[in-house]
Parts: C-alpha cells; structure tokens; sequence
C-alpha cells in the first residue's frame, strides 16, 4: 500500500530513484524513515497536514538525523541526502 | 579551565548563517578544523546545511531578526599538562553531545572541532552554530541565558576533569 501511495504521489524520476534508496539503505528503523518521508511527499504534493502534530520542520529534523546515522553505505545516503535537500528546497 | 563562550555579535543579517557555518568549517592560516557535523540539517555538504537552515527559517516565517548563536567551547584555553590528542579526544566526544543537546530540544546546529596553533602550543575549540528557531514550534528560541547554563552544567556534569568554567561567559 505504502508504495501505491508514492507511486501516485511523486514524479516517475523520484519514484525510481526513492525505490532505489529504499532498497539500498540498509537501515533498522527504515519504517519510520519511510513514513517520514512519505509524509513529506504528501505534503509536497498536495499540502496534506502532517498527522501526529508533526510539522514539516521536525519532520526534516528527524528524518536528516536518521540518515545521518543510519549504518548504510556511503553511496546510498548520499544520494537520498541529494534528493531529501531536493525536495526541502522545493517545498 | 574550560570555557563555554556566546558571541555577542548580532547575527541579524540575511546572510549571517552562511558567512557562520562557511567560516566555521573552513580552515585558517592559524587554525584547522578537524571534523564538523550537522544535526537536524542535511549533512550531505557546507551548502546542504545552510539550505537546511534557511528553509526551515522560510517555513516557520523568521527570516528577519536574529538568525543564529554563535557559541565556542574552549577546552583548557590555559596552558595545562593534558595533551592535545587528548583534547581532541575530549573535543569529538563533546561535539555530539553538544549537538544532541540542541537536537532533542528541536534546535538545529552544526558544529566543528578545531585546532588552532598558537605559538608551540593547541587551543581545541569547538565552535556551535545554532538556529534561532524552535523547529517544534515555528518560534524564535527564548530565555537562551538558561539554556546556555544548563549546557554548561551539563557539560560540567559529564566532563569533570576538564573543570568547566562556572558560568557562561558573554563576549
């Protein structure tokens, strides 16, 4: 369901290269990151309120800092890091 | 003694977080920075932690005013028997748990480990940069002379042997 939900949500070139990192980043809490940044896709597209009381400025804050501290290869957090910095200059 | 130092300049100008985070991570004729690192912003490069910054800053509408603290923790400023691999040692440790500090109260900041020769000797510092927004709340941080202590304290708490100053010194 949660890729459905990307899938409709972001442009082809974002879909693919987010599947990429989400299958290259190997890291534990992946879920959450996930859901971050599903959120943050959301909200770029279609300004849908973040739920839980998150804003979009936490939302970032807590996202960087998962993947500045995931164990996960160089290449591949570099990469989501470009996209991430992408989308937060986009918003 | 160690040292927990704010710098008193304004810091309002537009430009101020990149004329800050570009001059605390690059090196200087006297001075060599180490490491440096970000949290709660992009880490990816010097201009991904700005952008982190400003956008933030642009999302909760504070863009005028005061735009960032500049704080600089000096370890042993005075000449003492610790070594400088030592203070070093010292220098990453504090680095984190200064960032982490700002990070679990929603700050975002970005620090760097420096070491700096004066004459045959190393002053290790750390400069923080810190954004004047609360990231859970969208507001300008306040009562920032009781966060200052309590950093302070904490530092002091968990690094004895380096003989935190009493108080935080404004210049």
């Amino acid at each position: 369901m949660r890729k459905d939900k990307i899938t409709v949500r972001v442009t082809e070139d974002e879909k693919s290269r987010f599947k990429d990192y989400c299958d290259n980043i190997n890291l534990s809490p992946s879920r959450e990151l996930r859901q971050h940044i599903i959120n943050v896709l959301n909200y770029k597209e279609s300004h849908i309120p973040i739920s839980n009381g998150r804003n979009i400025n936490i939302l970032f804050m807590n996202i960087y800092n998962i993947v500045n501290n995931c164990e996960c290869n160089d290449k591949a957090r570099n990469e989501l890091l470009k996209l991430l910095n992408e989308l937060e200059n986009n918003i | 003694m160690s040292k927990l130092i704010v710098m008193n300049g304004r810091y309002n100008n537009s430009d101020c977080i990149r004329n800050l985070i570009n001059y605390i991570t690059t090196d200087k004729e006297t001075s060599h920075v180490l490491t440096y690192d970000g949290f709660g912003v992009n880490n990816l490069n010097r201009q991904t932690m700005i952008d982190s910054m400003m956008k933030s800053k642009e999302r909760a509408d504070k863009v005028n005013g005061k735009q960032a603290y500049h704080l600089v923790i000096s370890i042993y400023r005075i000449r003492n028997p610790m070594s400088s691999d030592r203070k070093i040692n010292y220098g990453h440790s504090i680095l984190y748990d200064i960032g982490y500090y700002f990070f679990e109260r929603n700050i975002q900041s970005v620090l760097s480990l420096q070491d700096e020769i004066e004459g045959n000797w190393h002053n290790i510092h750390i400069h923080c940069v810190i954004n004047s927004v609360d990231m859970h709340t969208g507001l300008k941080i306040t009562n920032t002379r009781s966060l200052f202590e309590h950093l302070l304290s904490m530092l002091a708490y968990e690094y004895p042997y380096l003989k935190m100053d009493n108080y935080v010194t404004y210049e």
